[in-house]
């Protein structure tokens, strides 16, 4: 992988690679947080922020305590305490730094931590043999392009509520999930434009 | 450390929401429906679908009814040779639930349809609430109204 | 063996040095230590950083009113913002006007102390406290109007203007898992100074008047703060035109038995009371006495809908048409009307249709 350039790596990982839309990625908190532009574009934001930084400081995690101890098989526990220790500190300091900034975005921080597409930055990042610059525009990438995706189906969503008849047994999630489909399905036209996988 | 690990998260849900719902467990809004918000949300909506109703429409005549029933100042008004509406007063206000910075006079508005007979019951909160958020109220609230009650009333 | 060990170790070690990370950042960031708080430029507090302000102000035993509970939905906590706080916040600005952010108005409830800060409140809300007392007595004035009375724990003494409310708080207590605050006025005079008498009225479904009705018993205890509320009798020589309905006849009760007789002659007040039917009048003696006690003294209850059995001979109908029937010159009285906003709108109207200038018509504004 290391001739893949970082900025291919990065917008591969916004469009033809996207983490929710063509992995499936960070699902629960797309589908029950896209019901507003609003929240969405604030959880993408916290998205983008944890996934890149997490990236950076998982590959350091890996590369330099766990392989040299032979404990890669660690990666998933390992990766895993450190994102929520890391969101437990951001959230502290944007708590401190700025209250407005808490106020818009400091309830969306712990949702965070359960958003597998934050893991999934890590272990893909592991799989592929990213360097450390190649990791930081994936995590970046990821989080764009997951935002990308929420804000999209959120924007989606506001039209549908005033113009769709949607069928009452689709209402809520039955509904998003086939339009989600339907994106990705859009998305996979991207797919041979580049490959980074 | 910070309010929002105290939180339990079920499973990941919109956060504010998540609040509300809080909000609105505490406040007897929900008594007893054990359902998420969310989903009782969802619910009236699949009923209000089924049954066609413009919800801004019928919310502007529940207003109807309020402001001309509360000519009466107590006493029962005929509203529209339709209607007889009671508009009850009292002195304070109700926070609304919701965090949308309303807060709402205690005024409830009992309404009679002179051709069936229904009754109909509702606060200027719950006026908001059904209006703004399609929150009709969790099953067991004293404030509930079934969607399809409502939109028989107004037949 | 290692191969259970190593990893199990590493993986405690990896956990462990990332609290201590988080307990450190926390030391640092989240402890905000002493802070001054200047009151008015004069008063000077020295408080722990790190709450609300209006939790701040309430641990030095300032009452900030506050209906919502912190939630900014009531917009009561307001306070001048002098300086140490930052921007407007997200959650603060539907609830303040364009004029009021300009001032440096701000919700205190939404503030966070973390620095030196400095704030303006009026110096009537240094008068407010936080009063716990137990209930004295419960007794029906209507069908669905009683009167408590609550004899005061700590403090011992509460200092009110008649006219004034408190805000009393219902616990927990069935479904209902949490505390509530309702404006309640006090009924009784401000000389008696250990107890505090209210009337309430039933409201259906409730939250408050559910509990004090079905829950709360002789021997509770009882919290509440106060006083608050700008509605008591303005000094003047004007006639006083009174209208009342209901629960609302309490701070009118208080200003009415609280002037001299002196006052009373002179100001020659006239009490509207209105309800609906005889079974919701109440304290008629009470008042009947008044009027002989106080020759100057004019009680009208009127009704708007008597039934038959009522046998009523007094007035009908609603207070509006009647006032100008007792009361020569309306336009120079002064109004001091509570009851619902319906009722307050027409008598309002009234008033200023018979000339009486806005300013002087006075009601109580926590509707």
């Amino acid at each position: 992988m290391e001739e893949l350039s970082p900025f291919v790596i990065f917008f591969a990982s916004i469009f033809t690679s996207n983490i929710l839309l063509t992995n499936f990625l960070g699902m629960c908190s797309y589908l029950s947080v896209s019901r507003e532009l609003k929240t969405a574009w604030g959880l993408g934001l916290a998205v983008i922020f944890v996934l890149t930084c997490t990236s950076a400081v998982n590959y350091w995690l890996y590369y330099y305590l766990l392989v040299p101890q032979g404990l890669e098989y660690l990666q998933y526990i390992a990766f895993i305490i450190v994102i929520a220790a890391f969101v437990q500190v951001v959230e502290m300091i944007v708590d401190r730094v700025s209250d407005r900034l808490y106020a818009a975005l400091g309830i969306f921080l712990p949702l965070i931590t359960v958003n597998c597409a934050i893991l999934g930055g890590s272990l893909f990042m592991v799989i592929r043999k990213y360097d450390f610059v190649q990791s930081l525009m994936f995590g970046a990438g990821s989080g764009i392009g997951w935002a990308l995706a929420i804000m999209a189906l959120a924007g989606i969503r506001r039209k549908m509520s005033r113009r769709s008849a949607v069928i009452p047994a689709l209402e809520g999630p039955g509904i998003v999930l086939i339009i989600t489909g339907i994106i990705a399905l859009g998305f996979i036209g991207f797919s041979g434009v580049v490959q980074i996988n | 450390m910070t309010s929002s690990s105290k939180r339990e998260s079920r499973h990941a849900g919109d956060p504010h929401m998540d609040r509300i719902e809080e909000e609105l467990r505490h406040g007897n809004y929900l008594r007893g429906d054990e359902r998420r918000l969310q989903r009782i949300i969802d619910d009236d909506k699949a009923e209000v679908t089924r049954l066609g109703m413009d919800l801004h429409e019928i919310t502007d005549k529940m207003q109807r009814l309020f402001q001309e029933g509360r000519k009466g100042l107590g006493d029962p008004v005929v509203v529209d040779e339709a209607y007889e509406v009671t508009v009850l007063e009292y002195r304070g206000i109700i926070p609304s639930p919701w965090m949308d910075h309303y807060a709402a006079p205690k005024i409830v508005v009992e309404a009679r349809n002179l051709k069936t007979g229904q009754k109909l019951r509702f606060s200027l909160l719950s006026l908001h609430l059904i209006r703004n958020y399609g929150f009709f109220q969790g099953k067991g609230s004293p404030f509930r109204i079934e969607p399809r009650d409502l939109y028989a009333f107004f037949q | 063996m290692t191969q259970i060990i190593l990893p199990a170790l590493s993986i405690a070690a990896l956990a462990t040095v990332l609290a201590v990370i988080i307990l450190i950042v926390e030391h640092y960031l989240m402890d905000y230590g002493e802070v001054d708080l200047t009151i008015n430029d004069e008063r000077k507090y020295k408080v722990t950083g790190g709450s609300t302000l209006l939790n701040t102000l309430k641990k030095e035993n300032i009452f900030i009113p506050s209906a919502c509970g912190g939630r900014a939905t009531c917009a009561y906590c307001k306070v001048k913002a002098v300086r140490g706080f930052g921007e407007i916040l997200p959650t603060e600005e539907p609830l303040l006007t364009k004029e009021e952010i300009a001032q440096g108005i701000r919700l205190s409830c939404q503030l966070k102390v973390k620095n030196d800060v400095a704030i303006e409140i009026p110096e009537e809300l240094f008068s407010i406290k936080e009063f716990k007392g137990r209930v004295e007595a419960i007794d029906d004035l209507t069908y669905d109007i009683k009167l408590f009375r609550f004899r005061l724990k700590t403090p011992e003494t509460i200092d009110f203007k008649a006219g004034q409310y408190i805000q009393f708080q219902a616990p927990e207590y069935g479904d209902i898992d949490e505390s509530v605050y309702r404006a309640y006025s006090m009924c009784n005079v401000p000389s008696d100074q250990t107890s505090v008498e209210l009337m309430v009225r039933l409201v259906p479904d409730g939250i408050c008047t559910t509990y004090m009705f079905k829950y709360l018993r002789v021997g509770d205890e009882v919290t509440f703060t106060g006083p608050f509320g700008d509605f008591y009798l303005r000094d003047s020589d004007r006639r006083m035109i009174c209208i009342a309905g209901g629960s609302g006849m309490a701070p009118l009760r208080s200003i009415l038995k609280s002037m001299s007789p002196e006052e009373i002659a002179k100001r020659r007040p006239i009490f509207f009371f209105g309800s609906r039917a005889k079974k919701d009048l109440f304290l008629m003696d009470e008042w009947r006495a008044f009027e002989r006690e106080h020759p100057d003294f004019t009680f009208i209850p009127t009704l708007s809908s008597p039934a038959p059995e009522d046998n009523w001979e007094g007035e009908t109908g609603y207070i509006p048409s009647i006032v100008e029937k007792y009361v020569d010159n309306v336009a120079e009285a002064e109004g001091y009307l509570c009851g619902s906003p319906g009722m307050l709108n027409a008598c309002v109207d009234m008033l200023v249709r018979s000339g009486m200038p806005e300013e002087r018509i006075y009601y109580d504004k926590f509707e």
